[in-house]
């Protein structure tokens, strides 16, 4: 058996928050493994070819100096890591280069990110229909564009960076929809204050698509797309105060690929699997664990930075990813209690203003609860296992009672297949919500267990797991 | 249900969903109490196999022929289909000895009607090429039948609710009441009390508790059981598969951990892989090891796997007997209650037979006196641990 590897601090996901997080643990002199699937730091922020013709957000130049600290070798980074388990005793499930191994961690810092959030409509299986994000990622990475003509639809920041970045490319980008309104944005202005990097940076993606004739909607959705091998054509809709598609004024426009995105919500699966405690909370995005000041999870030693603990942009997860790499530190006893203080004093202002201005966005870009009036029977919700909108409709109807994801998973099929319900889980909440007319909150989570990702049944076993092997 | 039922059954599992549809068929009334949802426990958390070849009594074997005769039947009736497929299950041995061993057993299970084929190492191949080159052979048990658990027990429950039987979800039964004569009169619920004519307990691990409240101690334990399930492997095998040494492991009740490969596919082409028995109380949680060393037996004898991803892994928890059999029936010196638990691993199995003589019971009082028609209902007759009224004082303070 080999011997059973420890680290003081293991921090998962190399994002600004991990990447933050990680820095600021081993500062404090602690031995810190950095672990991340993909084989580049900086997450989905900070990849190569992030940067939006000449200037720097704030965010994208502090992150920049935290890849060249990386670079100085002060924490063990590892690329291509999949995390497939945490357990309770702070011991990693790791998979990389076909195999399966464990490590144990004196302190854990989840950084693993958010997913974006969809509605689905009729037609969004569709080839040629993906997510803002998907399509930023290949346009980022490798400088392929989804389409010719694409329509970028949803809410949120996310879709004019990624309609800016489309066009820039040579797109042509028929229009953006943004589900809200400009009045639910003015009701959050408040949260606006001292937010003048990221209005900038807006106003410069909008100046962009302006130069390029893209028009700009608000209040509108794709209600529906069509064709027959790919996505031809998707029929917009304006919608009315609740978010649910008017029946006039709806269009049909030729595209061929369109971008959907309505915010993002927290990846918690580790989180769950470590017993951590879950609470809804719209302003974080969804599900979120439950944290302390210091983010410390209810798992004793599993701390939660960036999106992981509620979606809030770079700038939070730059901020919660140093405070929970130091509180961790100061568990191990790397850092006093007195330094722990100061430092999170002296982010304490812009945490506060940044975690007011994601609950904003938060709060306005979140699917509105009217699209689930778009999703016609035959529609697939699951698409791993291809369950309709009409079996969970008929689950709720027939079986009274069944309110919640769990038990709707014993009446189908859903959340089965090997995405394990990551992104059909809200959505379906949100349709059983809309079925028994109660909260998505009352829907919970599916159960999670280990695996967390696909693990290929040889790695697992030949685990070379020691300690608790005898 | 606006008069008293005359029968209440207090859990919707497999069993208690069997239990519900077989009273209701007999002209009961019948209410059915869940504390969560249809399943919720071990009947989502389980394979969906209904075996004879694991049977080592003629009594216990006999009981299940009785059943998977009863689920063919079901299988035609019910109107919601539940993936009910007459598969056959393959017993593969590694060892000329362990294949040997298992040829007496299954000729002697021959004798009592069981269809079985012998399978040389190259007969097993020609059936299931997926399998490891090096195995001695196989017994083909040419009866045994696979159903989706969670579907089978929502067909059952909306085949009760049909027949007139009601369904209440999310009503925990916390104890029993009983009057002055010892009989259970009523169920204590987090909605109040429930009165009903008799009570069947059919909760699987989770009776114990409730007995306990009218002075009984039940032998049933949980058993836990780990499941891996693998994203969808079309071919990968023909029919279901059971190690040589699964009925040892079943029949071994040492603490250590029992490891012995099932493989299944479900109708959408995922496998699952068991299966694993400890006693470590009411834990559900995966553990890595077990996960593992149910991950190596199915390497040892489907190595095609390797590559295959786990997508998903779940424990449940069997209610473990000591003599491996369940506990059906009346209990003596507590009129009103019948037991209809401690099915260990074959609760799908057992599930209809187990309803048609707790549904016996309730209509003909003289059912388990007679000796010619009740053997199988001697075979599980709970007075067979002698007596379960373990605390009388409780039970006189109760009353």
């Amino acid at each position: 058996m080999p011997a059973l590897e420890t680290v003081d601090v293991a921090v998962v996901g190399a994002g600004p928050a991990g990447l933050a997080a990680a820095l600021a643990a081993a500062e404090c002199g602690l031995r810190v493994a950095l672990l991340d699937e993909r084989s580049l730091p900086g997450g989905q922020y900070l990849l190569p070819g992030h940067a939006h013709g000449g200037a720097l957000t704030e965010s994208e130049r502090l992150g920049g100096d935290l890849l060249r600290r990386l670079e100085t070798g002060q924490v063990d980074w590892r690329p291509g890591v999949t995390v497939w388990n945490v357990e309770a005793g702070l011991t990693l499930g790791l998979f990389a280069d076909g195999r399966a191994t464990t490590l144990a961690a004196g302190a854990i810092v989840l950084a693993s990110g958010a997913r974006e959030q969809v509605a689905p409509f009729p037609g969004w299986t569709l080839p040629g229909v993906m997510t803002a994000g998907a399509a930023q990622l290949l346009a980022k990475r490798h400088g392929v564009l989804p389409g010719r003509r694409v329509l970028v639809a949803g809410s949120g920041p996310l879709l004019l960076a990624v309609a800016a970045k489309l066009s820039a490319l040579g797109a042509t980008v028929v229009a953006v929809l943004e589900a809200s309104r400009p009045a639910q944005w003015l009701s959050h202005a408040p949260a606006a204050r001292g937010q003048g990097g990221r209005f900038a940076e807006g106003w410069r993606y909008l100046s962009d698509l302006r130069k390029a004739r893209v028009a700009y909607r608000f209040g509108s959705a794709v209600v529906a797309a069509q064709g027959a091998e790919r996505v031809e054509s998707v029929t917009v809709a304006p919608l009315d105060r609740a978010g649910r598609p008017l029946r006039e004024g709806r269009s049909v426009v030729a595209v061929d690929a369109l971008c959907v995105s309505f915010g993002f919500t927290p990846n918690v699966e580790l989180a769950q699997l470590a017993g951590a405690w879950m609470v809804f909370d719209p302003l974080r995005g969804g599900w979120a664990p439950q944290v302390d000041e210091n983010l410390e999870s209810t798992a004793s030693g599993l701390f939660v930075a960036g999106e992981t603990g509620g979606v809030g942009g770079a700038g939070l997860a730059l901020l919660t990813g140093r405070v929970a790499g130091l509180a961790a530190a100061r568990r191990l006893g790397a850092l006093s209690q007195d330094d722990l203080e100061r430092a999170k004093a002296g982010l304490a202002g812009r945490r506060k203003r940044e975690l007011r201005f994601a609950g904003m966005l938060n709060a306005v870009c979140a699917p509105p609860g009217g699209l689930s009036e778009i999703i016609t029977d035959e529609t697939i919700v699951c698409r791993c296992e291809e369950v309709t909108a009409g079996e969970l409709r008929a689950a709720v109807r027939e079986a009274a009672g069944i309110r919640t994801l769990d038990a709707l998973k014993v009446w189908t099929r859903i959340g089965q297949g090997p995405c394990q319900g990551r992104t059909c889980g809200p959505i379906a909440g949100r349709l059983i919500a809309a079925e028994a007319g109660c909260s998505p909150e009352a829907a919970g989570t599916f159960a999670v267990r280990p695996p967390a990702r696909p693990l290929p049944l040889g790695a697992l076993a030949a685990l070379e797991a020691a300690g608790d092997a005898a | 249900m606006s008069r008293m039922p005359d029968v209440a059954v207090i859990g919707a599992g497999i069993v208690g969903a069997a239990c519900a549809y077989s009273l209701a068929r007999a002209g009961l009334s019948v209410l059915a109490l869940e504390r969560d949802f249809p399943a919720a426990g071990t009947s989502r958390a389980c394979d969906g196999l209904i075996l004879c070849c694991d049977k080592t009594s003629p009594a216990e074997l006999e009981l299940a022929q009785v059943s998977a005769g009863l689920w063919a039947g079901l299988a035609e009736g019910l109107d919601l289909d539940f993936e009910y497929g007459n598969t056959g299950v393959i017993v593969v041995y590694a060892t000329v000895e362990g294949l040997e061993a298992g040829r007496k057993q299954a000729i002697d299970r021959c004798g009592c009607g069981v269809k079985v084929e012998m399978l040389d190492a190259a007969g097993l191949l020609a059936l299931e090429p997926n399998l490891a080159p090096d195995l001695a052979g196989g017994i083909y048990y040419l009866d045994e039948a696979q159903v989706d658990a969670r579907r089978a027990t929502l067909a059952l429950l909306q085949a009760a609710r049909r027949c007139g039987a009601e369904l209440r979800q999310g009503v925990s039964v916390t104890g029993l009441r009983r009057d002055a004569g010892g009989r259970v009169v009523a169920a204590l619920t987090t909605e109040g009390e429930i009165e009903a004519g008799a009570f069947v307990l059919a909760a699987g691990v989770w009776s114990n508790e409730i007995a306990a409240s009218a002075g009984l101690q039940l032998p049933v334990r949980p058993r836990k059981g780990t499941i891996l399930v693998t994203s969808a492997a079309p071919g990968m095998i023909q029919h279901p598969l059971l190690e040589g040494s699964y009925a040892a492991s079943v029949h071994a009740d040492t603490s250590a951990a029992q490891v012995a490969l099932v493989a299944e596919m479900t109708a959408g082409g995922t496998l699952l892989l068991g299966s694993s028995r400890e006693f470590v109380g009411f834990d559900r949680s995966v553990s890595r090891a077990v996960a593992q060393a149910i991950a190596a037996r199915a390497m040892r004898y489907l190595p095609a796997l390797a590559e295959r991803n786990v997508i998903r892994a779940y424990a449940g928890l069997r209610p473990w007997s000591p003599d491996h059999l369940p506990l059906i029936g009346p209990v003596a010196g507590v009129p009103g209650l019948y037991l209809a638990t401690g099915h260990e691993g074959a609760g799908i199995g057992l599930a209809p037979v187990t309803g048609e003589i707790i549904a016996r019971w309730l209509i003909d009082p003289a059912y388990g006196k007679s000796q010619a028609t009740s053997g199988l209902a001697r075979t599980v007759w709970p007075g067979r641990f002698g007596d379960l009224i373990q605390d009388a004082a409780a039970v006189r303070a109760a009353a």
